[in-house]
């Protein structure tokens, strides 16, 4: 593929991304092992490391979505569309769950149904817009 | 919105991947634009327009 203006700028994105997810896996793999491990464990330990571990990772997000920005044509378009679908999505999930246990106590899903139906609705409608505008 | 991009293109024997080379976009932008399935921004109908020497109006039939 030839590298212009688009594609150059996308693959130093592409990199400073992974090496921004990279570093935070590297946070809390090594995190969750000092706490496991530490005996007395310190109080401040734990924030600490979530706190580190959320800089690279807000930092990836940032760069990915400020190039994506910056840039004219689909993959702009697809973001947007494909964030928006995967934000009601969550919100009707998070609605319907709030409500069913309200009504039936201790049918909450555990946190991570919530990040999962994020992520792969935000995934699944890239997908399907990217293979309709291809 | 139907558009006059790929003849425009083809009249000067450009890829899709030359033109969005030109443009600063992918060649899937390009490629979208031509089977009229994305309308692009404002600025880049300008860069097209600008590029081809034609009018916006010209080039994008609403």
């Amino acid at each position: 593929m030839t590298a212009n203006v688009f594609t150059r700028e996308h693959a130093i994105a592409k990199r400073r991304f992974a090496w921004g997810i990279g570093l935070y896996l590297v946070i809390i793999v090594g995190g969750s092992y000092a706490l496991n491990h530490l005996n007395p464990r310190p109080g401040w330990l734990a924030p600490a490391i979530a706190i580190a571990a959320a800089v690279p990772a807000i930092y990836s997000i940032l760069v990915g979505q400020a190039t994506t920005r910056r840039h004219e044509g689909v993959e702009r378009d697809i973001l947007y569309r494909s964030t928006s679908v995967a934000f009601f999505a969550t919100m009707a999930f998070s609605l319907s769950t709030a409500v069913f246990d309200s009504f039936v106590r201790g049918t909450a899903p555990h946190p991570w149904w919530f990040y999962t139906v994020g992520m792969l609705t935000w995934l699944v409608s890239a997908l399907v817009m990217r293979r309709q505008l291809r | 919105m139907r558009n006059k991009v790929r003849a425009l293109r083809e009249e000067r024997n450009w890829t899709q991947q030359e033109l969005a080379d030109q443009l600063g976009v992918s060649r899937q932008t390009v490629n979208a634009i031509e089977t009229e399935k994305y309308d692009p921004s404002l600025p880049l109908a300008l860069k097209l327009a600008k590029l081809f020497a034609q009018s916006v109006e010209k080039m994008f039939i609403p």
